[in-house]
C-alpha cells in the first residue's frame, strides 16, 4: 500500500474543485457541433482514402438517435406539447432519447413500470405489429409477459421476479425486466435522463451496437400520445443494456453486471413465433 | 449553470480498460467519417472542453463558442490523431488554442473568475453535506482569491492539474508546453499560493470570544 503524503494545499485545491460553479456546455452544444460537421468535410489522409468503405457502421441509426437525443430531449421538454412530436419526427428519433448531465425531475415514490396489460407469450406474435424477440434462450420462461399499447406504440415486456444467479434488487423492481418496441415509431417516446454519476459505454451485442448504462440510478420516462410526461411515467431505473435489432429497440434492466447483461442479450436471437 | 462537482469529476475519470477500448472503437469510426460516432465523443467531452476554455477566456459564452469551434476543427483534423494516443488531451489542445485565439481577438478580461457553486443537489442519489460546505467555505474563498492573484501561466497549470484533474502529461499537451515546464510552473504556482494564503492568515483579525 502506498503512503504518499498528501500536500495540504493540493488537497484543498482538490476539495475546491468540487465546489466551484463550473459552467457546463449548453443543451445546444452537441447539436450545433453536429450541424457544423455535417457540412464540414473531414480532411482525409492518404491511408484513410485507401481504406475500404464497405466496413462503415450499421449502428448509425441508434447511435445517431442517442446523440440527437441530447438535443431532442432539451428541445422536447422546452416546447409546447403539440410541437414536441413534430420536433422528434424531424430529428428522426427511433423512439428513444438520452440526455446526459440532465437536471433530474422529482421522482415519485413507488414504482410504476408502465407494462400495460398481461398477455401470454403465445398470443404476442398475433397481438403485435412487429415480431418481438423471444426471451433469452438461457433462462426459464418469464414470470409474466406484458403488452403496452399506446396508439401505434407497442411495447412488449418480459418480467422475472427471481432469476438464479442474479441479485434481487432492494426495491420493488423486478430482478430482470426486458422491454422492446419498434424504434421507428415516434409516439410513446421513451427518454432517459442521466446524471453525471452514470456512465454510458458502447459495446456490441451479436454484431449490433449496444449501450450499457450503469452507475447512479437514472431517470426513465415515457411521453404520452400528446408528447407530455407526468409524474406517473417517471421512475428510477437500474443498470440498463440498450440495443437495436432489425428496427426493434430492446432494453434489459436489472441489478446485474455488464457481463451478465451481455450474456443474456446475446442469448436473445430468436423472434417470437406466430 | 453550475457544475456538478464531485460526481462530474468522478464520471470523467472513470475510464477503465473496457471504456478505453470502447472509445478507441468510437474514434476509429469517427475517423472513417461517422458523424454519429463523433457525436458520442462530443457528448463525452463537451463539459470538460467548455471548462478548459473558460479558464482561458474567463467568459462563459466565449468559452462555449471556443469549445464548439475546437470540436469542429478536431473533426476536420481527426485523420492526424494517432489511434494509440490519448484522445482527451489531443482534443483539449485544439480547444485551448481556439480559446487563446478568441481571447487575443476580443481582448476581454474578467475578474474573479472562480466562485463557489450554490449548494444544490447534484444527482438523485448524491447530496452535498451542507455542514461540510459551510465549514470549508471560508478556506475555499481564500484559495479562490489566491488563485486569481497568480500570473496566468501558473494559474492555468495549477487549475488544469488540480481543478480539472488532468495529469501532468495531459496538462502539458493541452497547454502545448513541455512536461518539465508544467512541473516548474506547478511548483512555482503552489509556492506562491502558500505564500499568499499564509499572509492572509497572518493578517486575518482574530475573533474575540463573546462574553
Amino acid at each position: 500500500m502506498s503512503n504518499h503524503p498528501v500536500d495540504p494545499l493540493e488537497q484543498r485545491l482538490h476539495d475546491l474543485a468540487d465546489t466551484i460553479a463550473w459552467p457546463g456546455a449548453s443543451d445546444t452544444f452537441v447539436p450545433r457541433v453536429l450541424d457544423a460537421i455535417a457540412t464540414t468535410p473531414q480532411r482525409s489522409s492518404p491511408l484513410t482514402r485507401l481504406r475500404p468503405i464497405a466496413a462503415l457502421p450499421r449502428w448509425s441509426a441508434l447511435a445517431a438517435a442517442l446523440v440527437l437525443g441530447v438535443l431532442a430531449l432539451a428541445v422536447l421538454l422546452a416546447l409546447a406539447p403539440g410541437v414536441r412530436t413534430g420536433v422528434a419526427e424531424r430529428l428522426g428519433l427511433p423512439g428513444v432519447s438520452i440526455a446526459p448531465n440532465a437536471t433530474m425531475p422529482a421522482v415519485p415514490a413507488g414504482t410504476n413500470l408502465l407494462l400495460g396489460a398481461p398477455i401470454s407469450l403465445h398470443d404476442l406474435a398475433t397481438a403485435t405489429t412487429y415480431r418481438p424477440l423471444a426471451p433469452p434462450a438461457t433462462l426459464d420462461a418469464p414470470g409474466s409477459t406484458w403488452l403496452l399499447q399506446r396508439g401505434a406504440y407497442q411495447q412488449v415486456s418480459y418480467v422475472w421476479q427471481r432469476v438464479d444467479g442474479l441479485a434481487t434488487p432492494n426495491s420493488d423492481l423486478p430482478t430482470l425486466l426486458i422491454s422492446q418496441f419498434q424504434g421507428t415509431l415516434h409516439s410513446g417516446l421513451m427518454g432517459k435522463l442521466l446524471d453525471p454519476g452514470t456512465s454510458v459505454s458502447a459495446l456490441e451485442i451479436n454484431g449490433h451496437l449496444a449501450f450499457w448504462i450503469e452507475g447512479a440510478p437514472h431517470v426513465l420516462f415515457y411521453e404520452n400520445e400528446h408528447g407530455e410526461y407526468s409524474e406517473d411515467t417517471v421512475r428510477l431505473a437500474q443498470n440498463v443494456l440498450l440495443w437495436q435489432v432489425d428496427g426493434i429497440i430492446v432494453r434489459l434492466e436489472g441489478a446485474l453486471t455488464r457481463e451478465q447483461a451481455e450474456q443474456l442479450a446475446a442469448a436473445m436471437t430468436a423472434h417470437v413465433a406466430p | 449553470m453550475s457544475g456538478p462537482g464531485t460526481a462530474w469529476r468522478r464520471a470523467e475519470r472513470r475510464l477503465d480498460a473496457a471504456q478505453i477500448a470502447d472509445e478507441r472503437e468510437v474514434i476509429s469510426r469517427a475517423q472513417r467519417g461517422d458523424t454519429a460516432a463523433y457525436g458520442i465523443l462530443v457528448t463525452t467531452y463537451q463539459h470538460l472542453a467548455v471548462r478548459s476554455a473558460w479558464l482561458i477566456t474567463r467568459d462563459v459564452a466565449e468559452a462555449e463558442d471556443a469549445a464548439q469551434e475546437g470540436m469542429v476543427k478536431a473533426w476536420r483534423a481527426l485523420h492526424t490523431f494517432r489511434p494509440d494516443a490519448p484522445f482527451r488531451p489531443w482534443l483539449l489542445r485544439i480547444v485551448v488554442n481556439e480559446a487563446r485565439n478568441r481571447r487575443r481577438h476580443h481582448g476581454r478580461q474578467q475578474h474573479l473568475l472562480l466562485r463557489e457553486a450554490a449548494a444544490t443537489p447534484v444527482s438523485v442519489t448524491e447530496q452535498p453535506a451542507p455542514e461540510g460546505l459551510l465549514l470549508a467555505h471560508e478556506q475555499q474563498q481564500a484559495v479562490l482569491a489566491a488563485l486569481e492573484q497568480l500570473r496566468e501561466e501558473e494559474r492555468l497549470v495549477v487549475s488544469y492539474r488540480h481543478l480539472l484533474g488532468l495529469s501532468e502529461q495531459e496538462t502539458a499537451q493541452a497547454l502545448s508546453i513541455p512536461r518539465g515546464t508544467v512541473k516548474s510552473r506547478l511548483s512555482r504556482g503552489l509556492s506562491q499560493l502558500r505564500t499568499i494564503l499564509t499572509a492572509d492568515d497572518t493578517h486575518r483579525p482574530t475573533q474575540e470570544p463573546s462574553a
